[in-house]
């Protein structure tokens, strides 16, 4: 068996096979392969075939390719900017003005597709431009596109909730529901951030702009309508149970195909292009998979996590101190790491030390994609930076950096009141 | 997505491009089939209590399938993800030789996986296993598609990580173009794009 140290030794081989370079899947698969080939020769080889085609042929996983093809077609179909617009008429009131925009289109869209890059980059480029004729601070306009955009994760659909639910065995739909609350809440966090920024210093804001015509607002509001309705169909239908979470990914296919269809929108070079993307998605996702499934059944054969569970109750740690330690170790990878590869790569190691102090696998899931959003905005290899500044196409990253973090205070926030009341995730 | 990486190919590579969309396109057809199967099956369930038996069945060949073909357009795209933070402080023949070994290294995991899908066909094949449902699949068809897709996956990389290869020898500079992480620019291109595109339909 695999000690404590042979486990560490491990896991910095694999780090070094990222840092070289290495395709993740590359990395995770060489680093399970030769664990395996060290301790049980062939033995352990042999079954590689057949977890390949289980981690393949699983129609758990059948919803990834779905919602993202859903979200794909409703982004290209324009649905994105139409709710921008229309959730920017209902903001300017508030202190902070059209920032609470970016933060309030995000969530909405965010229910709609699982992808935190896409969120980003559409909601980014409709916000930039506009932001600009009235002189906002960039740096905060920045900031509320970055990290509203890390709510694309966590509010359900999310993809990165599939993966973890397909690796630990958990509930996908329990794990959707759990999603709102935090979502909620950490989106009104973010607004208060803004509100609380614009009392103290109101110039964040620029100028004030007159509100549009009560008709016009009204009437704008249908645009609101469709992507809150394939919300509810979604979750509705998993909550109440009329469908599995998968199924209800194919109905909300139909009905993003539906809308774009009324829009006008949906057309072949714009379907080609949401079909490409949903197949590269989709095929990057299960090249990592495959390599992980397989790290998993070798760490457990080793019995890594059972071992790892010994050694950290070994010292007498209260939980939130360990918490409170895990939640140091997810920031330091996260500034290394990506977001998907640090959730995937810690997943075996860590869910036994919290299991092991009381929480459950739907509470670690929610907390592993808090600290996920928090990955995707802390340099250097803050995906949600790099997408944000690049629509933002002038000046340097570092406004980005300085603009996400009083929203990083958030999600600490966040983290910080699920663990004091894990209740809240039902 | 990076065409700074397309017209740097040999003619070869171009064309295992250009039948790696075709195949990806006609998996992404297979998933809007899908969805509609799904949604045919759930109305039928939910409200007139007759359900189209198989689904699920069905949804997880549709994965193997997507999933299988989709690596080979994911790698020439250069989808699958990497690290590269460390990269810039590297020299840069370092660096290059890093790029030609990422590609090396994902053919051997990619020869490694096409081996043991045939091993497992091979062993459905010798005991003509049949699925314990009610579609009775024999299960050598969707696994033929699926070994067909890892061994298009297997035979990208080695194209690719000979094309790395070559250019290392011969034209070094290329190598992180044509083989390195893509920049965020094209990774967000298309989204900003369409997002354009969207908003002048909207009418803005």
């Amino acid at each position: 068996m695999l000690g404590i140290e042979g486990a560490a030794l491990g896991f910095g081989l694999l780090l070094f096979l990222l840092f070289i370079g290495l395709h993740i899947a590359t990395s995770l698969f060489l680093v399970a392969i030769l664990g395996a080939w060290i301790f049980f020769g062939d033995a352990m080889i042999r079954p590689f075939g057949t977890m390949m085609w289980g981690t393949l042929n699983n129609f758990l996983l059948v919803a990834i390719p779905l919602f993202v093809f859903m979200g794909e077609v409703l982004v290209r179909g324009g649905v994105t900017e139409r709710m921008y617009r229309a959730l920017a008429d209902w903001t300017r009131p508030l202190p902070g003005g059209l920032l609470h925009t970016n933060i309030a289109a995000s969530t909405v869209f965010a229910s709609i597709s699982g992808s935190s890059v896409a969120t980003a980059a559409t909601i980014g480029t409709v916000a930039f431009p506009t932001f600009r004729r009235q002189n906002y601070a960039e740096a905060w306009v920045a900031g509320s596109v970055a990290s509203g955009a890390t709510l694309g994760i966590l509010i359900p659909p999310s993809i990165n909730l599939i993966i973890y639910g397909a690796i630990t065995n958990t509930s996908i739909g329990a794990l959707f529901t759990a999603g709102i609350l935090p979502g909620i809440l950490l989106a009104s966090a973010f607004m208060a951030m803004i509100v609380i920024a614009c009392l103290i210093n109101p110039s964040i804001a620029g100028r004030p702009t007159p509100m549009a015509a009560w008709a016009e607002r009204r009437s704008r509001l249908v645009d609101l309508v469709p992507p809150v309705l394939i919300f509810v169909l979604i979750m509705g239908s998993i909550y109440l149970g009329f469908a599995t979470p998968t199924e209800a990914a194919g109905v909300g296919v139909m009905a993003a195909l539906a809308l774009t269809l009324f829009y006008r929108t949906l057309n072949w070079p714009m379907l080609r292009e949401a079909m490409l993307a949903t197949v590269t998605t989709t095929g990057m996702i299960l090249l990592i998979l495959i390599a992980a499934f397989y790290l998993n059944f070798i760490l457990g054969v080793l019995g890594v996590p059972a071992q790892v569970s010994a050694f950290v109750s070994g010292f007498d740690v209260q939980p939130v101190t360990m918490i409170l330690l895990l939640v140091l170790l997810y920031m330091l990878l996260g500034c290394f790491l990506d977001a998907l590869a640090m959730m995937i790569a810690t997943i075996p190691i860590i869910l036994p030390i919290v299991t092991l102090i009381g929480y459950d696998s739907i509470w670690f899931g929610i907390f592993l994609v808090l600290m996920c959003e928090l990955a995707l905005i802390t340099p250097p290899v803050g995906m949600n930076l790099y997408v944000t500044q690049s629509v933002r196409g002038r000046g340097d990253v570092s406004t980005v950096i300085v603009g996400v973090l009083p929203f990083c205070l958030c999600i600490l926030a966040v983290v910080a009141l699920i663990t004091v009341f894990p209740g809240l995730l039902i | 997505m990076s065409d700074s990486a397309e017209t740097n190919r040999p003619r070869v590579l171009r064309a295992v491009e250009r039948i790696s969309v075709g195949l990806a396109l006609g998996a992404g057809v297979t998933i809007a089939l899908l969805a509609v199967l799904i949604s045919v099956d759930i109305i039928g369930r939910d409200l007139f209590g007759v359900s189209v038996q198989g689904t699920d069945e069905i949804g997880g060949y549709v994965l193997a399938f997507v999933g299988s073909l989709g690596m080979a357009l994911t790698l020439m795209r250069r989808g699958h993800p990497r690290i590269d933070l460390f990269f810039r402080f590297f020299p840069p023949t370092m660096r290059d030789a890093l790029n030609v070994t990422a590609q090396v290294a994902i053919a051997g995991f990619a020869l490694f996986m096409a081996w043991q899908a045939w091993g497992e066909l091979e062993s459905t094949l010798r005991f003509g296993a049949i699925t314990n449902t009610p579609l009775q699949t024999p299960l050598w068809v969707p696994q033929s598609i699926w070994l067909a897709g890892m061994v298009f996956f297997a035979l990208t990389c080695c194209l690719t990580s000979a094309h790395a290869l070559w250019l290392f020898t011969t034209d070094r500079r290329a190598v992180s173009r044509v083989y390195g992480s893509p920049t965020v620019e094209d990774e967000v291109g298309h989204y900003v794009d369409t997002a354009g595109e969207g908003r002048r339909d909207a009418g803005d």
